[in-house]
């Protein structure tokens, strides 16, 4: 028979009568809490029974005490032993008693001072938590404003790490605002009712909220461990970190170290870590390894310190629309290459026919395409907008999209892209399919009437592989 | 801190304060006061925990004795003066009832003699 359970805790620290609730039923149906950890709870089996639980609340303890309790948590208990509670489990603030006597004096009888002795428990870890993410979910807001991202929205959308920050974000400011609102809105009442009745007041909890937060944790997870090499060696790296700074929190509790050295220490080991982070292993990691079709080739040009060697890799992708297929040319050393990307909301392809590097006398025609399929329509038109708005800021740019005749590329709508200081057009195209943009730049081409109807039979119909 | 610095006392509050005239360790106080109301209030035990912690920070209270964890306090100056302070709180309020609804009679003086 099984004799432990783990449990994942939906409550809100303040919920004190959803945890009482719960922890009764549980008990009823023989399983008794023996330790509260940072997200799980933990059961251990005993003989199903009818027990009273009570949650209280000891604001002088912190997350970073020693595991040994203090002595006054120590008296703490022993006044609620006197009472006949048994201390169940207990994580910081949180202590969690059960008493086998219905009638037994409960922990708390004055709401006045357990209002007051809550709030000064939750100012300790729970609120400050809170507002720091609220301030981070802001900032990351402001930060994607500020930063233009809504140019960069389908590229944002396609791919997995940005499409996750744009989920998280939300969700951060959801958890914070829900639980500060839910939190504020409970102690308002419940100051009046027992200045003004004396009246306890019941709590609640979002449990979906929490839910929600969790799931999108392992979505997170999920899709980091299941990106590229390069997202899962990141993400891996940066879960060692964490965990190195949680090791060393947890070891310094064991220790008995005071909380203020475990504090000063785990910052040191904390800033340490994102040193080494940053300095020694990102930029190691941003060198992806070249992929299994990649044909390296070296590339020797002259610089300052004289000549150099680099390798440089060419690709041989099979592309929806060559160069070939437009023009006649006798270049014959393409790197044809394509990168695919796709979230729920927008698919992205990439894909380029260049020349190598050093070749740069041939004047070999190339051609480069991005093509993004959004699969969700009310976000199309901040999409497009995004793409057309590209080139909009006249500090950085000379370039602006025009629209042009979309008849001869079969499209719903065409822009041909501008060059503002000499008025003449470029080489590169917005088309519009239906939900699918296309921006492609034909460097070196001429073309006509058959040649824009082939790109459109290409790419406006090409179907996803 | 709990009803704007104690400027009036909860029942619970009143009681722990009163039981302290005399020195008594914290843990007995819960006993204490069911015996001094007759069992009418009861004091739970992180209510009185609190409490205590509460009142010794404002200077209430003062620790006498440190056996182990058992912790002995007493009223203090200050402590006698917020429980005379809250006793002619009630009894202004039980003169003004027996003023319009008991007969008309005064029946207690509050502490300056009035």
């Amino acid at each position: 028979m099984q004799a432990k359970r783990w449990e994942l805790n939906l409550y809100s620290f303040y919920d004190h009568t959803g945890m009482e609730r719960h922890l009764e039923k549980m008990a009823a149906k023989g399983w008794l809490l023996e330790s509260i950890g940072t997200t799980l709870w933990r059961y251990r089996r005993i003989e199903p029974q009818k027990l009273r639980f009570s949650v209280a609340y000891y604001p002088d303890a912190t997350e970073s005490d020693p595991i040994t309790p203090s002595e006054g948590e120590l008296t703490f208990w022993d006044y609620c032993a006197q009472a006949g509670w048994v201390r169940a489990a207990n994580r910081a603030q949180l202590h969690i008693f059960y008493n086998t006597d219905e009638n037994a004096v409960p922990i708390e009888t004055e709401a006045v001072t357990q209002v007051e002795t809550l709030h000064r428990a939750a100012k300790k870890n729970y609120l400050l938590s809170l507002w720091l993410l609220l301030g981070m979910a802001l900032f990351y807001t402001g930060f994607g404003i500020l930063g233009n991202s809504f140019q960069a929205l389908a590229d944002i959308l396609a791919l997995r790490g940005t499409f996750m920050m744009c989920l998280a974000v939300p969700t951060m400011f959801l958890v914070s605002l829900s639980e500060l609102i839910g939190y504020y809105r409970w102690r308002r009442r419940a100051v009046r009712n027992a200045h003004e009745l004396g009246r306890f007041t019941p709590t609640r909890s979002l449990p979906g909220v929490q839910l929600l937060t969790w799931l999108l944790l392992a979505l997170i997870t999920l899709s980091a461990l299941t990106d590229s090499w390069a997202v899962r060696r990141t993400f891996l790296v940066y879960f060692a970190a964490f965990f190195v700074v949680r090791l060393t929190h947890n070891i310094l509790r064991r220790m008995n170290a005071s909380a203020t050295v475990n504090r000063t220490v785990t910052i040191i080991v904390d800033i340490l870590v994102c040193l080494v982070l940053f300095v020694v292993f990102l930029p190691r990691l941003a060198q992806e390894p070249p992929p299994p079709n990649a044909e390296p080739y070296e590339h020797t040009y002259l610089s300052m310190g004289g000549k150099k060697t680099v390798t440089e890799y060419a690709y041989h992708d099979p592309l929806p629309l060559y160069v070939e297929d437009l023009t006649e040319t006798d270049y014959d050393r393409y790197s044809c290459k394509r990168e695919d990307s796709s979230t729920p909301l927008v698919t992205r392809q990439i894909f380029s026919q260049e020349t190598r590097w050093g070749d740069w006398d041939s004047d070999a025609p190339e051609l480069r395409c991005t093509i993004y399929d959004i699969r969700l329509a009310p976000l199309f038109a901040p999409c497009l907008q995004g793409k057309l708005n590209e080139y909009a800021d006249r500090k950085w740019s000379m370039l602006d999209y025009r629209e042009a005749d979309a008849a001869p590329w079969g499209a719903d709508r065409a822009w041909q892209l501008w060059d503002t200081e000499d008025s003449t057009p470029c080489d590169s195209w917005l088309l519009v399919y239906g939900r699918r943009i296309v921006i492609i730049d034909l460097g070196g081409i001429e073309m006509d009437g058959a040649r824009m109807a082939l790109v459109g039979e290409r790419l406006g119909g090409y179907a996803e592989k | 801190m709990a009803r704007e610095k104690f400027q009036t006392l909860t029942e619970q509050m009143f009681y722990v304060l009163l039981c302290l005239r005399e020195e008594c360790c914290g843990m007995d106080l819960m006993t204490r006061i069911g015996e001094v109301t007759g069992g009418r209030v009861s004091v739970g035990p992180g209510t009185l925990y609190n409490l205590l912690d509460q009142f010794a920070a404002e200077g209430c209270i003062v620790e006498t004795k440190c056996e182990g964890r058992r912790r002995s306090y007493r009223l203090t100056l200050r402590g006698e003066e917020l429980l005379r302070g809250e006793m002619d709180r009630l009894t202004a309020q039980m003169n003004d009832y027996q003023r319009l609804l008991g007969g008309g009679e005064t029946p207690c003086k509050l502490s300056d003699g009035n």
